[in-house]
């Protein structure tokens, strides 16, 4: 299973907190998300890794995935 | 060191961690291709002492070619945003046109003035402040709370399918009677074939990333679908060879300092080799200074009311 990886950079704790509940869905598919510890500033890196064919979209609608 | 110790934990997590390798404690910047770029985020240029030198020369550069700060009829606005207002050089010069108004920058990574002030050289305005946030996921305002929002060079940064939302975000935070000005650029035209050749890397490598650069041709229509109105858009076209005189070569010189930061991403991203990369951004800086050449930017301002 191929995974294509994306990243996020996010500032919004409503949307770290989306991404925090979506993570054993993620999981569920085969896919894997990577939260790295927040800034200074509080922004937090979160990299996705999801198998071919399936979207961001499908876990986090609205957050500002892009492919690496 | 947070960062790196998140990192030490994780050492076989895959070839998109090895780029996060050099993460700097406590920012979301990190070394790819050759430069520090900041990572989780479209935009490719660096963030490094070289680009953000490059970002004010544009800013003085932009300020002198559109004759000012601003286009829309501003009478005494009492708060100001700047959207990804990057080195801060737009704000803080807002902040001493309108000493009443609150100025508000906003990005992801701090402002120089404001990395100063967090080592205790403070030199900020009192009327200027820095909110850290990704105009990407919203912005993080009330809504109602400005009198005008200015967004410029965000071409690179927003893609493609985010053009709307983050319209209609800054839409919801103007006030009544606000308004919002854009200022984007499709880049260099005319600038001959080693020009053409960046640019078409430079427009695959967005592309890759969801961005469509042309998107700068598009913004009153997005402004449009934004809901706002009065809409009024021109353009600037800005010299960027040697035939435009000082400016032009001011331009040739900014473009090209851009390009030189897209080349290790272009590398990395297979679409050309390092020695390719260089010998044509030479080629370019020996197409911008010739006489032959009429290498020009166009800046698309375009500014609505809501």
């Amino acid at each position: 299973m191929r995974l294509i990886t994306y990243q996020a950079l996010l500032a919004n704790q409503q949307n770290i907190d989306q991404v925090k509940r979506g993570r054993g869905a993620v999981e569920r598919v085969g896919g894997r998300v990577e939260m790295a510890p927040p800034t200074k500033l509080g922004i937090i890196l979160v990299i996705l890794h999801l198998p071919e064919g399936i979207s961001p979209e499908q876990f986090f609608p609205g957050l500002p995935f892009y492919p690496m | 060191m947070r960062w790196f110790g998140w990192l030490r934990k994780r050492p076989k997590a895959g070839a998109d961690l090895l780029e996060v390798l050099a993460l700097q404690e406590g920012t979301p910047v990190a070394l790819i291709g050759g430069r520090m770029r900041t990572v989780g985020l479209p935009y490719a240029l660096p963030r490094d002492t070289e680009d953000l030198n490059r970002l004010d020369f544009q800013h003085f550069l932009l300020r002198y070619a559109l004759k000012g700060l601003y286009a829309p009829p501003l009478h005494n606005p009492q708060s100001i945003l700047d959207v990804g207002t990057g080195t801060g050089r737009w704000a803080l010069d807002m902040a001493q046109v309108f000493p009443h108004a609150k100025v508000v920058g906003l990005d992801v990574n701090p402002p120089p003035v404001d990395e100063a002030a967090g080592r205790g050289y403070d030199i900020r305005p009192a009327n200027y402040t820095f909110v850290p946030g990704n105009l990407l996921e919203g912005l993080p305002f009330a809504d109602k709370s400005f009198d005008f929002v200015h967004m410029r060079l965000l071409f690179t940064a927003i893609p493609a399918n985010r053009w709307v939302t983050v319209m209609r975000e800054v839409a919801r935070i103007l006030k009544p009677g606000g308004w919002v000005e854009s200022v984007e650029t499709t880049g260099i035209h005319n600038g001959g074939p080693h020009t053409d050749l960046i640019m078409t890397w430079v427009t695959q490598l967005a592309a890759g990333r969801g961005v469509d650069r042309m998107n700068a041709t598009r913004v009153n229509t997005f402004m449009q679908e934004a809901g706002l109105r009065n809409i009024g858009a021109s353009v600037v076209n800005i010299p960027a060879s040697s035939w435009g005189g000082r400016i032009g070569e001011m331009g040739a010189l900014d473009y090209l300092t851009a390009c030189k930061g897209y080349g290790g991403v272009v590398v990395n991203a297979g679409l050309a080799t390092q020695q390719q990369f260089d010998e044509t951004l030479e080629g370019a800086r020996t197409d911008l200074g010739s006489p032959h050449i009429h290498g020009y930017a166009p800046f698309y301002v375009v500014i609505g009311q809501k």
